[in-house]
């Protein structure tokens, strides 16, 4: 029932033999009804595996991916910086049910928002004399299309920052001209991690969670508009590149909330 | 599906110099520089294949989740996309990558490997009915690891032993075996 060629149809199919086993195979089949019914059968079930038809992906597959992407930055996120938490997405941990509670999620994003926006009215208070509305127009103008209202909330100018910020003079100088472009990575890297966890989150949870992060995007990008009316103010790229910073470790104190949570909900 | 057959095939999809190709890789240089629209249309010209080759290299299950990673690598790798290949080309190797080492981080939780030579055996036969493009899927999905990996790679994707016995660690001698075995496997669900 089972001889040595038997074993190699699949070559002599795909022409995978030297030409004195493809002959002598051939000759063999000349005389083996039953390895040439096995050869025209496994003939099928190579056609049938070529003509696979594809399958589209479900619809919502883009949107996922689409949320996990942000624009491309010219300047790098340094190796090893986020290293921690791309381990975790591809480990073991990766498939833990996140459990952001509601409460957790504002008390860590509004907490950002303020600190964003507090830095904001720092810097640009410590910049110059005091900033009345007519003042900060100028700052406000210069991303916005002609004729655009400002519409920032009222919040962003008005709180006060939760951290002091520290004399220029105290800090090293800025690696680059785009010091907050590591801070900008490592948020789409957060965001991109949630965005991978979407299905595992509450949409009530999911909901809040982008409202307080576009809060604190807002905030984020007050900071650009001033960086953007004085690109040459040191102690502004400075002060931006610490927002940011804040925003990216006030995130992960959010991530390690969720996953204690996640823990303690488990128990 | 293209394929030129007889061992010598191309893993790629793209005809070379095609005005689809020359195409793909103004949208990958948009896309390199952050351009989210240019990407999208990438992603709407390669997803289906990229999906279906997750599908059948791990389970249905866990495609969607592996196509999602894949193309956020694609995304962060652009910037290496030099376009001497086509991109479907170089996207394909990418997704197989990610694949591969997704599988080993399943294999590690010890989420479904199986090496049984009788998977099939448990599989309902259906005698006449392999027209159904479902139930070869569904043969394929519960061949032996090994096995469904390498048919998959060289009958489905189009991949030589070569390439494939680089891609998963083995000779070029086991890739062949290991083919054989599924054809095999699967012939003898054909005829039952």
């Amino acid at each position: 029932m089972h001889d040595a060629w038997m074993n190699r149809l699949s070559e002599y199919l795909d022409e995978e033999l030297d030409p004195e086993e493809h002959k002598a195979l051939e000759e063999h089949l000349g005389v083996c009804p039953e390895c040439a019914s096995i050869l025209a059968e496994l003939r099928q079930v190579r056609a049938r595996g070529r003509d696979l038809e594809d399958a589209p992906p479900p619809a919502s597959l883009w949107t996922r991916i689409e949320a996990g992407i942000v624009p491309r930055r010219t300047i790098p996120f340094p190796e090893g910086a986020i290293a921690p938490k791309r381990a975790a997405e591809s480990g073991p941990g990766r498939d833990r049910r996140l459990s952001f509670s509601v409460p957790q999620l504002i008390a860590a994003c509004l907490a950002v928002a303020l600190v964003s926006g507090g830095a904001v009215f720092g810097l640009l208070r410590s910049s110059g004399p005091p900033l009345g509305p007519l003042a900060r127009a100028p700052v406000s103008g210069v991303m916005d299309r002609p004729g655009a209202p400002r519409t920032a909330p009222a919040g962003e100018r008005e709180a006060a920052p939760l951290v002091p910020a520290e004399p220029a003079s105290s800090r090293a100088p800025a690696a680059n001209t785009l010091s907050e472009s590591p801070h900008e990575e490592a948020i789409a890297e957060l965001r991109k991690a949630l965005a991978r966890e979407r299905d595992r989150l509450d949409p009530a949870t999911i909901r809040t969670l982008e409202s307080n992060l576009a809060i604190i995007d807002l905030a984020i990008d007050q900071a650009k508009r001033a960086l953007a009316a004085d690109p040459a103010n040191t102690y502004v790229k400075e002060h931006l590149a610490d927002t940011m910073r804040r925003k990216v470790e006030l995130l992960q104190r959010a991530t390690m909330l969720a996953s204690a949570s996640s823990a303690e909900g488990s128990r | 599906m293209s394929y030129s057959g007889g061992g010598v095939m191309t893993p790629s999809k793209d005809s070379e110099g095609t005005p689809s190709r020359s195409k793909d890789r103004e949208d990958a240089a948009l896309a390199a520089r952050g351009d989210v629209r240019a990407f999208a249309r990438l992603y709407s010209g390669h997803s289906a294949r990229i999906f279906n080759l997750a599908r059948r290299m791990t389970t249905s299950e866990s495609a969607v989740d592996i196509t999602q990673d894949i193309f956020l690598r694609a995304w962060e790798k652009l910037g290496t996309f030099r376009g001497e290949a086509a991109f479907g080309t170089w996207l394909h190797r990418l997704a197989v990558n990610v694949i591969l080492a997704r599988r080993a981080a399943l294999r590690v939780e010890k989420v479904r490997f199986r090496e049984n030579d009788g998977a099939l055996d448990s599989f309902p036969a259906k005698a006449g009915s392999w027209d159904l493009s479902m139930d070869f899927e569904r043969a394929i999905e519960v061949l032996p690891e090994g096995a469904k990996l390498v048919f998959v790679l060289y009958d489905v994707e189009g991949y030589q032993h070569e390439e494939i016995a680089g891609m998963l660690g083995i000779s070029s001698g086991t890739s062949k075996a290991q083919l054989h075995r599924a054809r095999m496997i699967l012939r003898r669900h054909l005829t039952r």
